[in-house]
């Protein structure tokens, strides 16, 4: 028994000496915090179908997701505010040329990177994306997107003659089902309308809009529009008195 | 030509080596992290699954099917299965042409597995177009069951040619954006190089990148790719690949 144990005490040694090692590197790591480098540059639309082994759309959804998540895992929130901008609009482009039928990169570009602290800065990207998003060929039904951007260059951006020029592209878009504020919108624009007026019956118009083909419109779409209306454009004694604000789920 | 009991042998060495079975397992366990990523999307999260699970399972039938063949093919070599078979009145080209009828059944039953889990996922989604990715998925699977014939019968150890045939495959599916780069121009010299290189190579490369696009799923075959296409590179391509592997089987002495 003495002998069998002797035998192996050099190995029993050894991995004792292993265990301390890693114990002694755990020291010097487990305080070590997972650091988020900021948005990585874009891939090329030229090389991007590559991701998905040739196949656009696997790629388009492998690439857009973490689009989705990025700053915010391994235990990170960063404010939007701290996010490359510039490279988050080379990545929305890079999707676009993936896949421009889509709904998902518009929506992440709108009613997510739209929603930055620091507008003036930062949205400028996200506009040029959502004015070629809003121009997706013929039956796609994305004049939306156009009419966001519009809604970003006045009330965010706060550059008045982008929101002109984008609101005259709106308007000359080829679509024969546009509500009619779309084709008012360089009207709007120009008159410099308040912006919760103005952004009330923008909102309005969607809303209405998208009940009336609520079948091909995700009901978080739906959700955030009358949660903008409701919680952002009116008061809360305003919304009380408002018959849409009743749709939304009541948090105690 | 097809001996009908070396299909069956075949066949049966598939599910010896629990194939399809951990197929359908790799299937349940995929379809489930599809649901638990595609959940996670802010919209659309019925097309992230569709598409996370179709991809997925695209990769899985094909390595699957690779990576069987490259082991049973050494084995049977290993063990000397296939002198043992030549020495029965059966030709090489007929032992290549009943392998590659074993093979077809084998893509069938693997795309078959894919295609309940797409149609259980997306049932609400299906159309002609599912049913025309299922066909097309079944076709690339054959094809690569094919080309992992030929490199198995080639290659002298079944983890260089799994490798290979993996490393084709890649290539087959890259094979559109590396000529597309090279029809935009501006690569330089070297570029210009690479790119004859790169074209003489697409000769016999099939391109994988126009069949079993999971956009199909989605919003349906939008380009080149017709029915006729996909017949006839599966045709070409496939009498290419077996007329190697019957070349190299008969030229080889045991």
């Amino acid at each position: 028994m003495m002998a069998y144990s002797s035998k192996y005490q050099s190995y029993y040694a050894l991995l004792g000496l292993a265990i301390v090692m890693n114990i002694a590197l755990w020291a010097s790591t487990h305080k070590m915090q997972p650091k988020w480098p900021n948005v990585p540059p874009a891939p090329p639309a030229a090389t991007a179908p590559m991701t998905g082994l040739g196949d656009t759309q696997f790629a388009y959804r492998v690439l857009a997701l973490p689009l989705q998540q990025m700053g915010n895992d391994g235990g990170l929130f960063t404010p939007l505010k701290d996010y490359r901008y510039d490279r988050i609009g080379d990545w929305l482009m890079t999707l676009h040329a993936l896949d421009p039928v889509s709904n998902y990169a518009p929506y992440l570009a709108s009613y997510y990177f739209g929603a930055t602290q620091d507008p003036q800065r930062q949205l400028r990207p996200i506009i040029d994306y959502l004015a070629e998003a809003g121009q997706a060929p013929k039956g796609y039904k994305k004049w939306r997107w156009l009419a966001q951007a519009v809604y970003l260059a006045k009330f965010g951006y706060k550059d008045n003659q982008l929101a002109l020029e984008l609101a005259y592209k709106l308007a000359a878009l080829p679509y024969e089902k546009m509500p009619h504020w779309a084709y008012q919108m360089p009207a709007i624009v120009s008159a410099d309308m308040g912006d919760k007026e103005t952004a009330l019956r923008l909102m309005n118009s969607i809303l209405s809009d998208m009940l009336d083909d609520k079948d091909k419109v995700q009901p978080q779409e739906i959700n955030f529009v009358v949660d903008f209306i409701c919680n952002r454009l009116y008061t809360p004694d305003e919304a009380k008195a408002q018959k849409i604000c009743d749709l939304l789920p009541k948090v105690k | 030509m097809v001996v009908s009991p070396l299909v069956g042998y075949v066949l049966k060495a598939a599910a010896r080596d629990r194939l399809i079975l951990s197929c359908m397992g790799l299937t349940i366990l995929g379809t489930c992290l599809a649901l638990f990523l595609g959940g996670a999307a802010i919209v659309e999260k019925q097309e992230f699954v569709v598409v996370y699970t179709a991809g997925g399972l695209r990769l899985l039938c094909v390595f699957g099917m690779v990576l069987f063949v490259s082991f049973y093919v050494r084995r049977s070599f290993d063990q000397r299965d296939i002198e043992f078979l030549l020495s029965r009145p059966i030709t090489r080209t007929s032992l290549i042409i009943s392998h590659a009828l074993a093979l077809v059944i084998v893509a069938a039953m693997l795309t078959a597995t894919a295609a309940l889990a797409i149609g259980v996922l997306s049932f609400n989604l299906i159309t002609l177009a599912s049913l025309y990715w299922v066909f097309s998925l079944f076709l690339e699977v054959m094809m690569m069951g094919f080309v992992a014939l030929f490199f198995a019968m080639v290659l002298p150890s079944a983890t260089v040619s799994a490798l290979s045939t993996i490393a084709f495959y890649i290539l087959a599916r890259m094979m559109g954006q590396l000529l597309g780069i090279l029809a935009a121009g501006g690569l330089g010299i070297w570029g210009d190089i690479s790119g004859v290189v790169v074209k003489f190579i697409s000769l016999i490369i099939p391109r994988f990148d126009l069949m079993t696009q999971t956009s199909w799923l989605i919003y349906g075959p939008q380009g080149q790719e017709g029915m006729l296409f996909l017949l006839a590179q599966t045709g070409v391509f496939s009498f290419l690949v077996m007329t190697a592997a019957v070349i190299d089987l008969v030229r080889r002495q045991f």
